[in-house]
């Protein structure tokens, strides 16, 4: 056949009735086709969908929060939606490359039952989509403690981002049905994607349009969940209608696309309205926390927490009593206030969240630090690093001891607690909090000692950025101070208690250095020798040009 | 009985001409469609299955218009159809191709449908590797799976462009057995083999440059040449119109008789070669 031939098979070929509602049989053909469409498109999403599966439920930490669980969710499913999409575009196309769009244009059903056959068989990648995202959240609930509640219009964005991206490649596939057309789509999709997930979008509406938006931060993110699921149904019925209406427009399809259309607009417009209201919020936040906090008291410590952060405060809660638990009574801080403040550590670790919070209040993220009000500070989110809740028990560890829970806050610089045997007591504490903590310790020890040079350096200024100092208090220790710490985290804990209670006195002592510590609580000095009084004989003159030592 | 009959159809792709004023008729039985490459039948039979509209003229099969979109619709439904190139999708079953066909053709029963999959897969003699990606079956099998997918709920017409091409001679058989035992149907099949219309088409229309040249039985065409078949023992013959030497070593001559030749039973392709070359002498001296 000449390729005069071929196009003119490929455009004559007169379609059997495209105008006109779908008859019974048409029904019956899009069922039966997609049911076999369904297991092609099914091979083709296994090994994504799998894949998802496998980035969702790694992890192991103590504690999950199901917010930020929804709002990412969608995340392990973008592999799934890309290889939709050019699965379901080769798959409406696999007749024109293969040749038998001639066989198939003498059949008596009409090119729009295979359409819709194709847009039926979305719906198997896309409740494979479901399956992840189910087994997903359960498997993260079964792995850890939950904090907070599912979002489910959020949990519902994955799915129907793999529906979105099938029908979309359908719709390609009868616009351009040339090979490259959906790895182009891919592409020019993850460009908009990475695009608008940068610092320049952060202040604007429009980014809220994109599919997916990173963000770590689930309180922060000021997308209406429930618009935006509307918006990419709208979408979604859109690509839909403009796959069929390519055989033809009926009257009924024109009604059903018009309305998709007014959904789509009416839920973007309000998605993008949306961040004024919420960085109001957030604002406030920074600005006048108190008048935002409910407050109450528990077992003798007053905790304050934002607006849908209680389930996250229980958590804290919790963290409070695992310390207490190890305290002798009469060491006990009181009076204790927890209280949630926004913190540079909230803001580091949030990508283009923290953006968006730098634009609403046109603050440098450095310059968000712990204020020294006497109160501990949790951070904001856990359950995706150990940090959070080390750093908390170490701020009860040193309030506790007598340490400060904050650095300078005139200048941000901390003390210097080198050879102390009350910081190792305060990180001894802080690593009972929690398993986390008490992994973030081993953590902390085991990177600093892979450091160059680490011996004599300050833990943290082995392992971790000076802006992070203050998550771990108001001071610093040495690796030898951590690693003694470390070895008492993993003696018997009744046993060591006991020890600590006995000779609280002494170990709370500022003079009291830790190689004393390490003899008073049975465990060998750390290698090296811990450094006696006076601590500042001891330290690296670098050291001591850091800060001065805590008093 | 007249099921299928195309009146003055001329059809043109850009400036070339591919049928011009075709008029023919036909009914149950095997119609063999005969030409050379070019000769319009591919596109003469995509008219029939209604894959290309005509730019004149009128068809009507099973006295239906497939210009109506109703009727075309009911055309197709009666219809089983094996193009010159099927275009099987590779990486599926010859199962799940005939019945992705059988969908399309929309036989809704999915119990039925899969019984109507399964006989025509065991006619062709393709029951064993129903369920074998297409992909890993021969040339000879694809082409037999494309008539599996045309014999489709038993159309009362069939067409088929080029059904024997790449088939071996045993294969060209079965199909000849297969064809030969579909009774009470039209079957238009279009063919550059003479042998495959010979044993099978009660009646032979034979088309050259886009017109039909010759319409009647494969004796009136053998007919054609009738005195003016000749064997000889030399190759130089002026007034033949074409020759060959056979495999006794002599050579044949089709047209005038060479100096010494023996005249011998004319054949259909005798006939065919003989009409085919008289239409290009008459057209150049035209």
């Amino acid at each position: 056949m000449s390729a005069t031939e071929t196009a003119a098979v490929q455009q004559e070929a007169p379609p059997t009735p495209g105008l006109g509602a779908p008859t019974s049989s048409e029904w019956r053909v899009a069922r039966a086709v997609a049911r076999i469409e369904a297991r092609h498109l099914l091979r083709a999403a296994i090994v994504p969908a799998g894949l998802g599966l496998l980035m969702s439920v790694g992890g192991g930490d103590d504690v999950v929060e199901l917010p930020s669980a929804s709002f990412n969710s969608a995340f392990n499913l973008l592999l799934l939606a890309a290889v939709t999409l050019v699965a379901s575009h080769r798959a409406v196309t696999r007749a024109r490359r293969d040749g038998s769009e001639e066989l198939f244009a003498t059949t008596a059903a009409p090119a729009r039952a295979r359409t819709g056959g194709h847009l039926l068989a979305v719906m198997v990648p896309t409740m494979l989509g479901v399956v992840v995202t189910a087994v997903s959240v359960a498997a993260l609930v079964s792995q850890a403690k939950p904090v907070g509640e599912l979002v489910w219009s959020e949990l519902a964005v994955g799915p129907v981002l793999v529906a979105g991206a099938g029908c979309l490649g359908v719709l390609l596939a009868r616009l351009w049905p040339q090979p490259f057309t959906p790895y182009l789509a891919c592409f020019l999709i993850a460009v908009a994607e990475l695009g608008v997930n940068t610092p320049v979008f952060a202040g604007s509406g429009l980014r809220w349009l994109v599919f997916w938006v990173e963000g770590t931060l689930w309180w922060l993110l000021p997308r209406h969940s429930a618009a935006h699921l509307v918006y990419l149904l709208g979408l979604v019925a859109m690509a839909a209608v403009g796959a069929v209406v390519r055989h033809g427009l009926t009257r009924r399809l024109a009604g059903v696309g018009a309305l998709a259309v007014a959904v789509t607009v009416v839920a973007a417009g309000v998605q993008m309205r949306q961040p004024q209201d919420h960085w109001r919020a957030a604002d406030a936040m920074f600005a006048a926390p108190e008048s935002v906090q409910r407050c109450w008291g528990r077992d003798g410590v007053r905790y304050c927490a934002f607006p849908r952060f209680r389930d996250v405060m229980a958590h804290v809660e919790g963290l409070v009593a695992s310390v207490r638990a190890v305290t002798p009574e009469e060491a006990w801080p009181s009076p204790l206030a927890v209280t949630q403040r926004v913190t540079a550590l909230d803001l580091e670790y949030a990508g283009p969240a923290a953006d968006v919070l730098s634009h609403v209040v046109d603050m440098p993220r450095g310059r968000v630090r712990q204020p020294d009000d006497g109160e501990l500070h949790p951070a904001l989110e856990f359950g995706w690093s150990t940090v959070q809740e080390l750093g908390l028990g170490v701020q009860l560890g040193a309030k506790t001891v007598g340490l400060p829970v904050v650095p300078d806050p005139r200048t941000g610089e901390v003390c210097l607690a080198v050879g102390q045997a009350r910081a190792v007591v305060a990180l001894w504490l802080g690593g009972h909090a929690s398993d986390d903590a008490g992994d973030g310790l081993a953590w902390l020890v085991e990177r600093a000692s892979e450091a160059p040079a680490a011996r004599g350096r300050p833990l943290h200024d082995a392992v971790l950025p000076i802006a992070d100092v203050d998550v771990y208090g108001g001071f610093v220790v040495s690796l030898d101070d951590a690693r003694l710490a470390l070895e008492l985290l993993r003696r018997d804990s009744s046993d060591v208690t006991a020890r600590l209670a006995e000779h609280w006195d002494v170990v709370s002592r500022p003079t009291t250095t830790s190689a004393e510590l390490a003899q008073l609580a049975g465990v060998p000095v750390p290698v090296g020798g811990a450094p006696r009084a006076p601590f500042v004989a001891h330290m690296d003159p670098d050291l001591v040009r850091l800060g001065v030592p805590c008093r | 009985m007249t099921t299928v009959r195309f009146t003055d159809i001329t059809k043109r792709f850009a400036t070339t001409p591919a049928l011009s004023g075709v008029t023919a008729a036909t009914g149950p039985g095997i119609t063999g469609l005969l030409g050379p490459n070019g000769a319009g039948k591919t596109t003469l039979l995509r008219i029939l299955a209604t894959v290309l509209a005509p730019d004149h003229g009128r068809v009507e099969i099973l006295g239906l218009d497939p210009g109506d979109r109703e009727e075309r619709t009911e055309i197709r439904r009666r219809l089983g159809y094996l193009p010159q190139e099927a275009g099987f999708h590779p990486r599926f079953t010859a199962f799940e191709f005939v019945d992705y066909v059988a969908i399309l053709k929309e036989l809704d029963d999915r119990r039925a449908r899969h019984a109507e999959v399964h006989r025509v897969l065991e006619v062709v003699g393709l029951g064993n590797v129903a369920g074998k990606r297409i992909k890993t079956l021969s040339g000879g099998m694809r082409r037999r799976l494309g008539l599996a997918q045309a014999l489709l709920a038993r159309p009362e017409v069939l067409l088929l462009d080029e059904p024997t091409a790449g088939l071996d001679p045993e294969q060209r058989l079965r199909f000849r057995q297969l064809v030969s035992g579909e009774h009470g149907r039209t079957v238009v099949l279009s063919t550059h083999q003479t042998e495959d219309v010979a044993a099978l088409c009660s009646r032979v229309v034979v088309m050259d440059r886009g017109a039909v040249r010759f319409d009647g039985t494969p004796a009136a065409l053998a007919r054609v040449a009738s005195g003016r078949v000749w064997i000889a023992d030399t190759e130089a013959s002026l007034g033949a119109a074409v020759s060959w030497r056979t495999g006794d070593g002599r050579v044949r001559h089709v047209g005038n008789a060479p100096a010494g030749a023996e005249i011998a039973a004319p054949t259909l392709e005798d006939g065919y070669l003989l009409l085919i070359h008289q239409n290009r002498t008459d057209e150049e001296a035209a």
